[in-house]
């Protein structure tokens, strides 16, 4: 069985009141979406919540869901809104965690990128370049971020960001392209980052 | 082409899926003029640098699945509450308003009465509304889970003798729970739910649930717990005891009984049997 036809089992199950269904179908996606949510937010605990905060929606409104996207896609776009509404709130702002470490459950740890047996000035370099970039993303429109990160974080095609969003495609393509430009502005007073060699 | 339009189209260049003749007309644009140039150079730079973020390890939360479902517990606990304590909510409700406003009136008229008398009455604080103590036990697929919600400062305390584990506590105040109970043992096994406000006792619950192994136990004589044990071992089905558990009883079973015909077959002897809303087998003895 398709991971599709898996997920509409569970979710015409889930949708007759059964718990057990409703329970595997948060942990086929809670990983997904917790990604999704701290590279939005920089926090785990602000991701944790807006999860929650989503899959919360995903119950209360799943005798509606009828299937028109795919599963996963109907919850992003409920993340994407679970965290412009968290946004709306909190105007002052996040407090995160654009320097180089994570707040985990065991207190701070280092960012951990894959390596690609780099050397260490290669590292350094990478990493201030993450970091700029980072700091940058969490400067931008909510909107465009999440798009940003949708796009070359998540890997979701320019037809799965329109479904999650619901515009149309040449929206969405022009929306990025602007998303890209104000990043690219953002990141124009550490052109040295991006220029090395 | 100036500065304005050759940025839009930047992300088509950059993704090559850009006309033959724009890219053309950008290319001429970039040579022509170096801010140009240089602004899509960097432009390029930060575009490859995004996949890098993909690679970051982001660590899962430990408790990340049991923080939604209690999210989810609790939404659906506060919504049981809105009925229950709405005033306006139905005339059911309506009346507990006008009931809940009588007794009000009272318990002040009480305070006053008791200050006139100038005594030092304790009657100063109205009665707050407590989350009623709630167990209940659903079946599916033969797997039993308990619901439990309760009042402050309540807990439901899981034992069971027979396995030699220690009980488990979990707290219930103000908040619903779920708790899979499970025999990974090959033989029924009995755990008893006790639900305690504080240290006192408020009700108990005991459960017969099947081991791994089936075997027929058809016909018997014993204690009511006996009898709930047969039923699981040979039906593979779990079983709630209510009542005095240790009461004598005996059962005759056979192996081709359903649901239906076992609560009859248990009916012959001094066993009431019955199928709660939820799928329980229930027995009690008379």
């Amino acid at each position: 069985m398709t991971q599709a036809a898996d997920d509409a089992v569970l979710i015409t199950q889930a949708q007759k009141g059964d718990r057990t269904a409703f329970d595997t179908l948060v942990g086929r996606y809670e990983a997904r979406a917790y990604q999704y949510a701290f590279r939005l937010t920089r926090n785990p605990e602000t991701a944790s919540d807006i999860v929650s905060d989503a899959f919360l929606r995903v119950y209360t409104a799943l005798h509606n869901f009828r299937g028109q996207s795919a599963f996963g896609t109907w919850l992003y776009r409920i993340i994407t809104n679970c965290y412009l509404d968290f946004r709306k709130k909190d105007k002052s702002g996040r407090t995160s965690s654009l320097d180089s470490t994570i707040k985990g459950e065991e207190g701070e740890m280092e960012r951990q990128i894959q390596d690609d047996a780099d050397g260490p000035v290669e590292l350094a370099e990478r990493s201030a370049r993450e970091g700029a970039v980072q700091e940058a993303l969490s400067h931008m429109p909510e909107q465009q971020q999440a798009m940003l990160v949708m796009f070359h974080v998540e890997m979701k095609s320019y037809e799965e960001i329109a479904q999650v969003l619901d515009v149309p495609l040449g929206t969405v393509k022009s929306r990025l392209n602007r998303a890209r430009l104000a990043l690219r502005d953002l990141l124009g007073q550490q052109k040295e980052l991006f220029f090395t060699g | 082409m100036d500065l304005t339009q050759a940025r839009e189209l930047y992300s088509a260049y950059y993704e090559g899926t850009i006309e033959r003749l724009s890219a053309v007309a950008l290319e001429t644009a970039m040579q022509a003029d170096p801010e140009i140039s240089e602004d899509y150079q960097l432009f390029a730079s930060v575009m490859d640098s995004l996949p890098v973020l993909a690679q970051e390890s982001v660590p899962l939360p430990h408790d990340l699945h049991d923080r939604i479902m209690q999210r989810i517990d609790h939404h659906e606990w506060e919504k049981k509450q809105e009925k229950r304590f709405s005033l306006f909510g139905g005339p059911k409700l309506a009346w507990f308003g006008v009931a809940a406003a009588v007794f009000i009136g009272f318990a002040a008229m009480a305070v006053i009465q008791a200050n006139k008398a100038g005594g030092t009455s304790e009657a100063n604080s109205v009665p707050v509304a407590q989350t009623p103590f709630e167990v209940s036990f659903t079946v599916e697929s033969g797997a039993v889970t308990l619901s439990a919600i309760g009042p402050l400062n309540s807990s439901v305390v899981l034992t069971s003798p027979e396995a030699g584990v220690p009980a488990q506590t979990e707290a219930t105040s103000n908040r619903a729970v779920k708790i899979p109970l499970q025999n990974q043992s090959s033989n029924p096994r009995v755990v008893e739910v006790t639900a305690m406000v504080g240290k006192t006792k408020r009700d108990s619950y005991v459960m017969v649930l099947p081991g791994t192994s089936r075997g027929a136990q058809l016909t018997g004589e014993g204690t009511l717990i006996d009898c709930a044990k047969a039923v699981a071992k040979t039906y593979g089905t779990p079983v709630q005891v209510e009542g005095d558990s240790s009461k004598a009883c005996r059962w005759s079973l056979t192996q081709k009984d359903t649901t239906d015909t076992l609560v009859v077959a248990l009916g012959r002897t001094n066993v009431t049997a019955r199928v709660s809303a939820s799928g329980i087998l229930q027995v009690s003895a008379r």
